[in-house]
């Protein structure tokens, strides 16, 4: 985890008792939270509430797909989505990826057919979750 | 997580991943210090 953190990310720890000021700043309502954010601030990605280190390493690299996606930056986006689906297949963070894979996809090509693939394997591999029914729509 | 050098302001932070060209990761904590 230590390895993963320190290639992608400048880690930056603000403790409610020293910086509660900065929990207003980036509107931390809870902890734990962590914001993936661009060198401005921007906020990208940000979930709450603890998780063990295989789903916290899902939803950091979940992140970086979503941070690249929002630059722009579809082929790159949908590596890191595919990462997550391929390298941490039991979090909660991989049929959203699956998801946003598609789209990455979609976005990058102009064409529908990686839609329905990603509606396929959602409906296959994850049935339940949300992200099998947001994608329903492209089974049509 | 124990191991990984926390920089404590967010400026200084942000300020270093942009000379670095990566994203920040900010951890809002309430663990004991």
């Amino acid at each position: 985890m230590q390895d993963f953190i320190t290639q992608h990310f400048i880690p930056i720890r603000i403790h409610v008792k020293e910086k509660p000021q900065d929990f207003q700043r980036f509107k931390a309502e809870w902890t734990p939270t962590l914001i993936l954010a661009e060198p401005d601030g921007t906020e990208r990605f940000r979930f709450c509430g603890f998780l063990p280190a295989e789903d916290f390493l899902a939803e950091l690299q979940l992140g970086l797909g979503k941070a690249a996606f929002s630059r722009g930056q579809f082929e790159e986006a949908k590596r890191d989505f595919e990462a997550v689906a391929k390298d941490y297949p039991q979090s909660a963070a991989a049929p959203e990826a699956i998801y946003w894979a598609g789209v990455s996809a979609y976005k990058q090509s102009g064409k529908p057919d990686p839609l329905k693939q990603a509606g396929e394997d959602l409906r296959k591999k994850y049935p339940a979750s949300e992200w099998a029914k947001k994608s329903s729509v492209w089974l049509n | 997580m124990a191991d990984i050098q926390w920089i404590r302001d967010a400026d200084q932070g942000l300020q270093m991943a942009k000379s670095q060209g990566k994203m920040a990761l900010l951890d809002f904590s309430a663990a004991p210090m």
